[in-house]
């Protein structure tokens, strides 16, 4: 089993009000934000030491609930800081952005990693697309174009333009080159069957950051082998990267308690005010071409601070307790899902800083020992299928019926 | 003759050539430009259409193609080059800039390069001729055709009515030309001759044509700009006729130049 560190970098203070999004940032102290960064950046530094494969960044937009609006800058200063460990990508929000510039600084990243960079192909959640103004009915064809010119970029001997439906460029050629080849491994979002299959399709790794609860996790997972299956290659637990909350400690009851209030602060302060924008874009925008994937995402959005944290340990959605607790939840993820990436997002809410640390050094003496060898694989990307044929839209509301 | 029921406005014409009489069709005014169909026919299309709004253009049918008669003179990609050479030299004058799609891209590829003073801009669309180990190829049955040919095929004008059978006939026309053969090693030891500026469209679908024909043609033409078309096949025109029209009309006006994006505000003054 291999493991991600990621970090969402929330602003850990915010006050419990009623508020919209985008969040108004009066609240934004600068000293705060600076050391805020500061700790952690360290942290995920850290995260080479304490045993993780890969640590990663992500992107989010406008808000309190990260702080990270553009990974590849936290990327380059990982990937500076440290000698062993993938520089993970859980953006960029591709449609957002100039897909060129994509390209031309991923391949930075890689190069500047030595070969470390696992790229992230991301739609983003709903809510992200009214803060670069772009309409969120386009956000699967802007992936679907900007994906392979992105690899064009990466991959063709010499200059050549683009004339597309979203995006025109006459004249490319990008330097540096990324430093693997073809190209460094692509990762795309699954959070549902729709998206598994895309993913699959495009040859990319399956990320799902967090999943709904384990049989949901297998059923996307499952949907992803089937595609993969079709357009003839065959995923292996090394391509499979599922995401957990994950608080551990010196016993199961301070675990569960820090966990507790953190994920409070996550689910009520954090993420609630970004849930009205989230409904409005999916309600009044075709963001999910199926309307039972926009209904779950609604659903999940409206019932996630009714959870509780043992209600996530039973349905296997968190990693959380004393080591030995921790080493059994993870057994049962391999054996139910058999993923064989683990991402553990180990600064949850306003988690406070030394606990997460502690909690990392817990990882690697009692942890990752015990489960190292659990969905053992090569370390091989997904092949490059070339430019995809995305199914008609008939054909994927068929797939998409067919599939939930 | 098998052809469309309507022509799009083009007004159809026959040339008295050194090899014989070949039938073409004619619209528009402006610079004249040719263009030269696939190995398929004579498609009409859109973006034909929109060229004779800016250009007069001249579609020359290869003989043996669409119905006409076959000349005995003419039996290979440089006699071909030459039947067009002659075309311009007597209906058009001077030099000009030539289209040329698919096998029409491989003659016109002849055509500069054995009769330089006839071509001014080059553009070739998924120019045939250029195939290591014998990639891609035609598609000889009617689903194969369909998938190698359009990512769009609802896109098709009434007016391109052409039968699989007809595209076959044309198929077997165009072997007395190439022989079969998949890459023209004579023409690519050829390319570095060719002066004039060329532009080069490959559909981002395209199945035909092998992506290393854009890599021969990149590496061996002195001047060529590539630019993938996005979600086409084949047949470009008919899948993106306005990507199509927009790169092709911008680089018949502006050259090398087309590179470089116009402002609305100075496309307004």
């Amino acid at each position: 089993m291999r493991f991600n560190l990621f970090h969402l970098m929330p602003w850990d203070s915010f006050p419990e009000r009623d508020d919209v999004w985008p969040v108004n940032n009066s609240d934004f102290e600068p000293k705060k934000g600076h050391e805020l960064y500061q700790t952690y950046i360290d942290t995920l530094i850290y995260g080479e030491e304490c045993g993780w494969d890969a640590i990663g960044c992500n992107e989010h937009h406008f808000s309190p609930y990260g702080l990270m609006n553009n990974c590849n800058l936290i990327g380059s200063i990982l990937a500076h800081r440290t000698e062993r460990v993938k520089i993970t990508m859980f953006g960029n929000l591709v449609p957002l952005l100039n897909p060129i510039r994509v390209a031309e600084e991923y391949a930075m990243l890689d190069v500047i990693s030595g070969g470390r960079l696992m790229t992230g192909f991301m739609r983003g959640i709903p809510h992200e697309y009214i803060a670069y103004n772009l309409p969120p009915d386009e956000s699967r064809a802007r992936l679907n174009e900007a994906t392979q010119l992105i690899k064009k970029a990466w991959t063709e001997p010499a200059p050549f333009g683009w004339e597309g439906e979203h995006y025109q460029f006459r004249a490319v050629s990008i330097w540096p080159r990324p430093y693997q080849q073809p190209h460094p491994p692509i990762m795309m979002s699954g959070s549902n069957e729709n998206s598994a299959r895309y993913a699959a399709r495009n040859g990319a790794m399956l990320g799902m950051v967090f999943i709904p609860n384990l049989e949901k996790g297998r059923q996307i997972i499952e949907a992803y082998i089937d595609e993969a299956r079709k357009c003839g290659w065959e995923p292996g637990p090394q391509h499979i990267l599922c995401g957990f909350h994950t608080c551990i400690a010196e016993t199961d009851e301070k675990a569960q308690e820090a966990l507790g209030s953190a994920v409070k602060y996550f689910t009520k302060t954090l993420l609630g005010v970004q849930r009205n924008a989230q409904q409005i874009v999916l309600q009044k925008t075709k963001y999910y071409r199926s309307q039972s994937n926009s209904d779950f995402f609604l659903h999940r959005l409206a019932h996630a601070r009714e959870r509780t944290i043992e209600d996530a340990v039973h349905d296997g959605t968190i990693l959380c307790g004393k080591p030995e607790t921790v080493v059994k939840q993870i057994k049962r993820i391999a054996s139910e899902l058999g993923c064989g990436w683990i991402n553990t997002n180990i600064k949850i809410g306003n988690l406070p800083n030394d606990m997460v640390t502690r909690g990392m050094e817990l990882f690697r003496d009692y942890v990752a020992p015990e489960v190292r060898d659990l969905q053992k694989s090569p370390e091989t990307a997904p092949p490059d299928l070339g430019p995809v044929r995305e199914p008609e839209p008939e054909l994927a509301q068929k797939i998409a019926v067919a599939g939930e | 003759m098998a052809h469309a029921s309507g022509t799009l406005g083009f007004e159809r014409k026959t040339a008295t050539l050194s090899a014989g009489a070949m039938d073409y069709y004619v619209a528009g005014d402006g610079e004249p430009i040719v263009f030269l169909h696939g190995t398929g026919g004579l498609r009409w299309t859109r973006p034909l259409q929109m060229l004779s709004e800016k250009f007069r253009v001249h579609l020359p049918i290869y003989p043996g193609f669409d119905g006409s008669a076959p000349s005995d003179k003419i039996d290979s990609m440089p006699a071909l080059a030459s039947l067009i050479a002659d075309f311009i030299g007597k209906e058009i004058g001077t030099g000009c800039d030539v289209i040329g799609l698919s096998f029409g891209g491989w003659t016109a590829c002849w055509l500069a390069a054995n009769h330089p003073e006839m071509v001014e801009l080059l553009v070739l669309e998924a120019p045939a001729g250029f195939r290591p180990g014998g990639k891609g190829g035609l598609q000889r049955d009617p689903d194969g055709m369909q998938r190698m040919l359009f990512t769009h095929p609802e896109n098709r004008l009434p007016e391109d009515d052409r039968t699989f059978e007809e595209t076959l006939a044309n198929y077997d026309a165009g072997q007395r030309f190439h022989g079969g053969i998949a890459l023209d090693e004579d023409l690519v030891a050829k390319l570095a001759d060719i002066r004039s500026s060329t532009l080069l469209l490959y559909g981002t679908a395209e199945i035909g044509i092998p992506p290393e024909t854009v890599h021969i043609l990149k590496e061996n033409l002195p001047k060529c700009d590539v630019i993938y078309v996005y979600d086409a096949a084949h047949q470009m025109q008919v899948d993106q006729p306005e990507r199509y029209f927009n790169v092709v009309s911008d680089y018949l006006e502006r050259g090398e130049a087309f590179i470089v994006r116009r402002s609305e505000l100075a496309e307004a003054s």
